[in-house]
């Protein structure tokens, strides 16, 4: 039996080398090290320049950043399976606005009103702070918010004698009119359209500028009503007028932004950290010549309504440094990383004092508008089956806008689809 | 020890891992698509009966995922086994050069399959895609074509990339089946009069018939179960319209946190991976009698 | 010309237009993972300078040796994990008359059918609750079993093909089962494990649902790695092109070092994607 003992042996071996290499979980002692799954570094490379600021303080807590996905939902998808396995080696992590109700209703992170009480919370915006409210419970620490606004291009308008238009039916006038006078070759319109997260955040913000909704303050579905199909039609007939880039239902903020900075654009709907990437003049076209501005409204709207978008950090339930995650938790969330954020990689604040900084408003003047805009800013729809309601939402917003199903057929179908979720 | 116990020694690992990690999980499956059991609701499960199933049956998105994964799976098995025996037959001469041909062969076979995912998506980029390139320069097309933003397109290119990745491979089934056609039948037939085409659909098919009715088999069921190729190159748009069943799934358990309703699909899909099974009994059979008597295949 | 010419052009022109199409993404990718960004996007097919900038991002901008270092461990554990149960399977089922052999292959049988999504997720429950997820052993355990399905049924032929005198022999010598199998069997079988062997590497490699399930964050193996590039400014296809080249290679140089062996067991099997 010798051969097998010694096969038995070798397999044995292999089994625990291999889990070995995996990684064991390290109990801490003496200096502890955090895992801060995060989104990949920015060019400027902030994150690390904040980590070793924090360093100086708390030279005891190494910060090691693990890169998540880039796509919002693969980062879902990802932390969820990974969360779920009670992992303990992620500390904490990078969490959408939208993801507060999901994580905290099945109990995968730790609530934060130990941490974060309300005497720390007087300088946030109050969007952020109630997106990461879930139950009478605070979960998420808010480090950056975000809006969604029009970028134009600053040098046609002036050139033809253009105002920024305040309405969708202007601003495609508008750009018709200097496509004309360009020589054509433009479109009027680009988002994020792709099936996914970016195409929600442009439907909610067309029904919302319009003056629908998707969930009512009850919690009735109502996205199937008189003023989002108005809206969702006339975004529909401007789809195929080619009056956005013909390939836009499948381009991702990314795709949208390159069409910009390639000049194809007279407008774009994006997050204002687009602007910081549109003045890098080896990606862009364009520098120095985009203007940024509040969002169109529908004609039965009042206003333009951006989305809040934003990020915040969560703390896994499983890790074993809460104390001292909390404590960079906190200085991520402080006035220094936020501004450091917004100077290199034109973030949005999650601070309100930020936005009256004069080092931020004298390298851009556009965040003057911002307390504005987040009057009216409203939030996607909130909901513990969040990853569904928006699923079903952009999916029928594509079929409408590839011309599969009409607009207020595909409506229909939403409303009814999202009735069912959750029951 | 005798010999059969000796055996049973050696195949215990194997009927352990089997029954943990493949009886036991379609077991579960079955079990937990009549349960509500939902990440939202922490790990608790309330037993609902066939309401997943109603509710499956009831739902656009299911039929669209289930028409689009029977489309693809009959569409890449039929042009597969097409391309297959054509390639086979020529494969099959001895002219110097064949060996390069198979190797080339397995190219496409050895890729991964999210790599040759992304080698499409490049090839098919609305901008800058070379496929848009060719085809304009033979004047097929006016403008660039935004191949993914279409229903038909995105459909066609994922079919497209799966027949590559697959033909090749089939071609190497039936050129092993051809080899073992014996010469001397179609020399036979050539003496009586028949002629190629005639030799071809008399003697070639009927001889090929096992070894194309596994393939069949083979490919029908990994077909179906099609989702890596679709992550890569369009995850599922544009609007659903590429969403496989598996996909559909993946997203109900790993998005939507739905681990009832996701069982359910799951359980379709097995129950259409078991219909089609049963299509082919007599390969199962064939294969299984082969693997307890030693029969030569 | 004689109908032998003209079905000599025939082929030969059959043969370059399946080369063509069968090879030319393929080399449209290594082509590209050596062009400047510019030209990629101009969509210059063979541009004045070529460089390896993409080669070295595909390494720095994600850790691709560690996606490398985790995929080649899991391949080859899980190959070897397989090679070894499936042939000590498969010499209990075709050797050791024991009981239930029909039914053991048809369970082998319809779990080589089984699509991955059936199981998944109590898999990964089964694989959580042994603490083994985001552990390399996990997968390991995974592919194992994906594999041995492919590994008995390519050797239980395989071994009714050895005389059956061979062991009789060896028995009337007084040797005992286990000598029968590692002495006699395991030798003459060797070629064939060793071929089923490769079959079951490639297969592992190129799994993508179970190492996207089971390690989103922590054991990234090459095929959910490359999906890492993409990110949200836009998609770096020269880094793309390079990472997959890099994937690809240890694949494509065992398919061409191998092809005899590679050719042989997939014609015979006819088990495998």
């Amino acid at each position: 039996m010798k051969f097998k003992l010694c096969l038995a042996m070798i397999l044995i071996s292999m089994v625990f080398s291999v889990n070995a290499m995996g990684g064991k979980d390290k109990a801490p002692e003496g200096p502890v090290t955090l895992n801060w799954y995060a989104h990949a570094a920015t060019l400027s490379n902030t994150q690390s320049e904040i980590v070793a600021e924090f360093n100086r303080s708390y030279p005891d807590i190494r910060v090691n950043v693990v890169e998540l996905p880039e796509a919002t939902s693969d980062k879902l998808q990802a932390l969820l399976i990974a969360l779920r396995s009670g992992d303990s080696s992620i500390d904490f992590f990078n969490a959408d606005v939208t993801w507060t109700a999901t994580f905290a209703s099945s109990g995968l992170i730790e609530p934060l009103d130990e941490y974060f009480p309300v005497s720390k919370r007087a300088d946030f915006l109050p969007g952020t702070i109630e997106a990461a409210s879930y139950g009478g419970k605070i979960w998420g620490i808010p480090f950056r918010t975000d809006a969604g606004v029009l970028y134009y291009r600053s040098d046609l308008l002036k050139k033809y004698g253009k105002a920024v238009p305040s309405t969708y039916d202007e601003l495609f006038k508008t750009a018709e009119e200097i496509n004309a006078k360009e020589g054509g070759g433009m479109y009027a319109l680009v988002g994020s359209l792709a099936n996914g997260e970016g195409l929600t955040c442009n439907a909610v913000e067309w029904f919302y500028s319009n003056g629908g909704a998707v969930i009512a303050p009850n919690g009735a579905i109502v996205i199937d009503s008189a003023q989002n199909a108005q809206i969702l039609e006339a975004m529909v007939s401007a789809y195929q007028k080619k009056l956005m880039p013909e390939g836009v239902l499948s381009y991702g903020s990314g795709d949208a932004r390159a069409s910009m900075f390639q000049g194809k654009q007279v407008f774009m709907r994006a997050w204002p950290k687009a602007y910081a990437m549109s003045q890098d003049p080896k990606n862009s076209t364009v520098v120095g010549k985009l203007g940024v501005a509040p969002l169109p409204r529908g004609p039965q709207g009042r206003q333009g309504i951006s989305v809040l978008g934003g990020w915040q950090l969560f703390l896994n339930k499983n890790s074993r440094n809460k104390a001292a995650a909390a404590k960079f938790m906190e200085f991520y969330a402080g006035e220094y990383a936020q501004k450091l954020h917004a100077l290199k990689d034109t973030f949005l604040p999650a601070r309100k004092s930020l936005y009256s900084d004069k080092d931020i408003l004298s390298a851009y003047p556009f965040y003057g508008m911002f307390l504005d805009v987040f009057k009216t800013a409203a939030p996607r729809p909130q909901s513990p089956f969040y990853a569904e309601i928006s699923g079903i939402l952009s999916t029928e917003v594509q079929n409408a806008m590839k011309g599969s199903k009409t607009a207020a057929r595909a409506l229909a179908d939403a409303q009814a689809a999202m009735e069912k979720v959750g029951r | 020890m005798t010999k059969r116990q000796f055996g049973y020694l050696l195949i215990s690992p194997t009927i352990i891992m089997f029954g943990l990690f493949a009886v036991y999980p379609v077991v579960r499956t079955l079990y937990l698509s009549f349960f509500e059991y939902r990440l939202q609701f922490g790990e608790t499960m309330t037993f609902v009966g066939l309401k997943h199933y109603v509710n499956m049956l009831t739902n656009e998105r299911f039929w669209n995922a289930f028409g689009f994964t029977m489309a693809f799976t009959a569409l890449t098995v039929g042009f597969e086994v097409l391309l297959g025996l054509a390639f086979a037959q020529a494969m099959n001469k001895d002219y110097p050069g064949r060996g390069l041909l198979r190797v080339v062969v397995l190219i496409p076979w050895a890729i991964p399959t999210i790599v040759s995912g992304f080698m499409w998506k490049f090839m098919v980029h609305d901008q800058y895609g070379v496929i848009n390139q060719m085809l304009r320069s033979v004047g097929l097309i006016r403008d660039y074509v935004p191949w993914l933003s279409r229903d038909i397109g995105a459909k066609a290119i994922l079919i497209l990339a799966d027949i590559w990745k697959t033909a090749p491979y089939v071609s190497l089934m039936v050129l092993a089946g051809l080899q073992g056609i014996p010469r001397s039948l179609l020399e036979a037939a050539d003496i009586d009069g028949a002629g190629p085409i005639v030799r071809y659909f008399r003697i070639t098919l009927p001889l090929l018939k096992p070894v194309l009715a596994t393939a069949v088999l083979f490919r029908l069921i990994q077909s179906f179960k099609v989702y890596t190729v679709i992550v890569a190159l369009t995850n599922g748009g544009p609007g659903n319209a590429t969403e496989s069943l598996t996909l559909y799934t993946l997203r109900t358990y790993f998005d939507a946190g739905n681990y009832g309703y996701g069982s359910a699909l799951a359980s379709f899909t097995m129950i259409v991976t078991c219909g089609i099974a049963v299509c082919f009994l007599d390969v199962i059979r064939d294969k299984v009698e082969a693997g307890r008597k030693g029969r030569a295949r | 010309m004689s109908r032998k010419t003209w079905d000599k052009a025939l082929f030969y022109a059959f043969a370059a237009f399946f080369v063509a199409t069968i090879g030319f993404p393929f080399f449209w990718q290594v082509l590209n993972s050596f062009k400047l960004e510019k030209d990629i996007f101009s969509l210059t097919w063979f541009p004045d300078a070529y460089t390896l900038a993409n080669y070295r991002k595909a390494f720095q901008s994600r850790p691709l040796m560690e996606y490398m270092g985790n995929s080649i461990a899991v391949s080859v554990f899980a190959t070897l994990a397989s090679m070894a149960l499936g042939s000590m399977a498969a010499y209990a089922l075709a050797r050791t008359r024991i009981r239930g052999t029909g039914l053991i292959l048809i369970v082998v049988l319809s779990v080589s059918l089984l699509p991955p999504v059936v199981i998944v997720n109590p898999i990964y429950a089964l694989i959580r609750g042994m603490g083994l997820l985001n552990t390399r052993t996990g997968l390991v355990i995974v592919n194992t079993l994906f594999t041995l399905t492919l590994t008995i049924w390519f050797l239980v032929p395989y071994m009714h093909s050895i005389p059956a005198e061979l062991e009789e022999a060896a028995e009337i010598d007084g040797a005992g089962p286990w000598i029968c199998y590692s002495r006699i069997i395991m030798p003459l079988v060797a070629p064939g494990v060793f071929t089923v062997g490769i079959l079951a590497f490639i297969q592992v490699w190129n799994e993508y649902l179970f190492a996207l399930v089971m390690n989103p964050v922590r054991v990234k193996l090459v095929t959910v790695g490359l999906k890492m590039y993409e990110s949200d400014n836009y998609i770096p296809w020269g880094t793309i092109m390079a990472a997959s080249t890099v994937i690809v290679v240890p694949l494509i140089a065992m398919v061409l070092a191998l092809q005899k062996r590679i050719i042989s067991g997939l014609t015979s099997g006819g088990l495998k994607e």
